[in-house]
């Protein structure tokens, strides 16, 4: 069982938690908050009735228990863009708000959440399994439809497709996103073509400018700063790339996590 | 012990002068009782409530019978409402906030129920033939005291109402029990009060169906010990 | 002949050493070490032209032959990871192709 409350405007938002958290007997509880003033405390009471609690903006998740899925798969093996044409075909026969439960290794693993992320769909938990994979619990949602009004850009999408081959505009891709980051815009770099060989491992290291620091630097001041880093699947794989010598902090993703940031309307992408 | 017999022994105990009501937000016609009769002219929620505990009687309300379009969303009967509704401007300009701000992130925090529902179905709790998602005692707020102690009893901790003075019978008394699954307490809105008549001296009490039976028992103890 | 063919490797390292700084530039003043050889290799197969010294002629070959190899673990990590822009290193490739068949065939007729 799912509920979903929302504790926007309490004052003591963690007494209405822990009530409904005592006649919870499993399931999950999400909860929509006004911020961190309100997360905190919600944290604190969930942790000290020993519940597993995952925070995604400012939406608070409580794992109670056990959540039974109307419907399985696995896409374990399957690559891009494969794990999100088989889902989406079940989902689609699926009523809204019903819950599948997917089963997909690490490369899929970001499409797959990003993915259905931005066809509507809510991502209610990720696990990762003793074998490696990773179990993904889904609630169908309805199609997204969002009307013509203004939204504030607020993030930033760089794509980057030259690679280390061109100096310069590998320099332009981290910096370009430390420089967002001050601006209070969210970066998150997509590495394509050419650009896949950034995340080979050691690569960056073999670049420096002489007026700038070495380029593994820069990208490792990106990635502690919590900017998030794809490689296209595809990509890296006709390059020779993959789990084994991908770069520390890189996530390999796909075509689904691409056109759901360059579908999102918040979202100005840059290309490189 | 049946929710009808629960149901009397709450009108007992608690010497209400009218029954409490037992609210379901169905899905689908087949959630409706057989016997119920849909509700010949549209009135508001509020005001069904009022029909049910005042004149006893047994119904449903599908969305066509809905007259209070802010009732309705609350309680996800009207899936699309007009924009000043859905974004709270709509109370900006009633007068209720200084600011459209304050309206807009009033309306933000309203419990709402998501899905999409059917109709309401009403009736007194001592005759439903339902599992209610809510139970409304309309009362004094000396009586809702009692109420809150028995919900109390068992498990102890403290009881949280939170209300806007807006959507009062259909979001915190319905939407906000249905969707949380725990007590609220609200002292109705103008709607309610001007449309539906809730007394000056009275006040709103929810519960989901789950609580009924600690209450009884509770409210049984309580009689023994306090009379 | 040796002259002759030491005047082809010369103008083959210079045309390299201009489509090299090209790729100097672009590639974010990478493979240094290949780009000190060439001017090596440029200098040395110019003395060994004006001067008749046999030391410095077999210098002068070797590191004409020293030049291709020193960029052949870059580039062929280039060519297997960015084969978009492969065009751009096919000028100077080129030339150190030239250079080592020219730099061997020198060495052999000599």
């Amino acid at each position: 069982m799912i509920r979903e409350i929302s504790v926007k405007g309490l004052r003591s938002p963690e007494l209405l938690v822990a009530s409904v958290l005592n006649k919870m007997k499993d399931g999950l509880l999400v909860i929509d908050t006004d911020g961190e003033h309100q997360i905190k405390p919600i944290k604190d009471i969930a942790s000290k009735m020993n519940y597993k609690v995952e925070v995604e903006n400012n939406t608070v998740k409580i794992h109670v228990g056990k959540i039974e899925a109307s419907k399985s798969i696995n896409v374990v093996g399957a690559t891009c863009p494969g794990p999100i044409i088989m889902v989406s075909d079940i989902l689609e026969k699926m009523e809204v708000g019903e819950l599948l439960e997917i089963i997909a290794s690490k490369n899929a693993l970001t499409d797959l959440t990003e993915g259905l992320k931005g066809i509507g769909h809510e991502i209610l938990s990720v696990e990762e399994l003793e074998d490696g994979n990773y179990k993904i619990l889904v609630k169908k949602g309805e199609k997204k439809e969002e009307g013509p009004a203004s939204v504030n850009i607020d993030e930033v999408f760089i794509i980057n497709t030259t690679g280390t081959g061109n100096a310069e505009r590998a320099y332009s891709t981290f910096m370009m996103a430390d420089i967002a980051q001050k601006m209070k815009l969210k970066p998150t770099i997509f590495l394509m073509l050419d650009g896949a060989s950034l995340a080979q491992k050691g690569e960056c290291d073999k670049v420096k400018h002489p007026v700038f620091p070495k380029l593994s630097e820069l990208v490792k001041g990106v990635l502690n700063s919590g900017v998030k880093i794809y490689v296209c699947e595809l990509s890296a794989e006709f390059r020779g790339i993959n789990q084994k010598n991908l770069e520390e902090g890189f996530e390999i993703a796909g075509a689904p996590t691409f056109f759901n940031y360059l579908s999102k309307p918040n979202v100005r992408p840059v290309w490189l | 012990m049946d929710i009808k017999e629960l149901g009397k022994k709450l009108e007992e105990l608690l010497e209400l002068e009218y029954p409490a009501v037992g609210v379901k937000l169905a899905k689908s016609e087949d959630e409706v009782p057989k016997e119920y009769e849909e509700l010949e002219e549209p009135i508001r929620h509020c005001e069904m409530i009022q029909i049910a505990r005042k004149e006893g009687k047994k119904f449903y309300a599908p969305l066509d019978k809905h007259s209070c379009k802010g009732g309705a969303y609350a309680i996800g009967i009207l899936q699309n409402p007009p924009e000043p509704l859905a974004t709270g401007k709509l109370y900006y300009k009633l007068g209720n906030f200084e600011t459209e701000e304050g309206a807009v992130k009033t309306v933000e925090a309203i419990p709402k129920v998501k899905e999409k529902i059917y109709a309401s179905v009403y009736a007194p709790l001592s005759d439903t033939d339902f599992d209610p998602d809510s139970i409304m005692v309309i009362s004094s707020p000396k009586k809702g005291l009692r109420l809150v102690q028995a919900l109390l009893y068992k498990e102890g901790g403290r009881f949280q109402a939170d209300f806007a003075g807006i959507q009062s019978l259909c979001a915190d008394a319905v939407a906000a029990v249905k969707v949380r699954g725990v007590a609220n307490a609200t002292l109705g809105c103008n709607g309610s009060r001007k449309y539906a008549h809730i007394d000056d001296g009275e006040m709103v009490f929810a519960f989901p169906s789950s609580d009924l039976e600690n209450i009884v028992k509770a409210l049984e103890h309580f009689k023994e010990i306090w009379g | 002949m040796n002259t002759i063919i030491s005047l082809i490797s010369l103008a083959v390292l210079f045309g390299s050493m201009l489509s090299g700084f090209a790729i100097f530039r672009l590639t974010g003043m990478r493979l240094m070490p290949h780009f000190i050889v060439l001017i090596l290799a440029f200098v040395f197969t110019l003395i060994s032209m004006v001067i008749s010294n046999s030391i410095v002629f077999y210098i002068s070959i070797v590191l004409q032959i020293l030049a291709p190899i020193t960029i052949c673990g870059t580039i062929c990590n280039i060519l297997k990871t960015q084969f978009q822009n492969s065009g751009i290193y096919s000028a100077h490739l080129g030339f150190m192709g030239m250079l080592l068949i020219l730099a061997i065939g020198n060495f052999l007729i000599n």
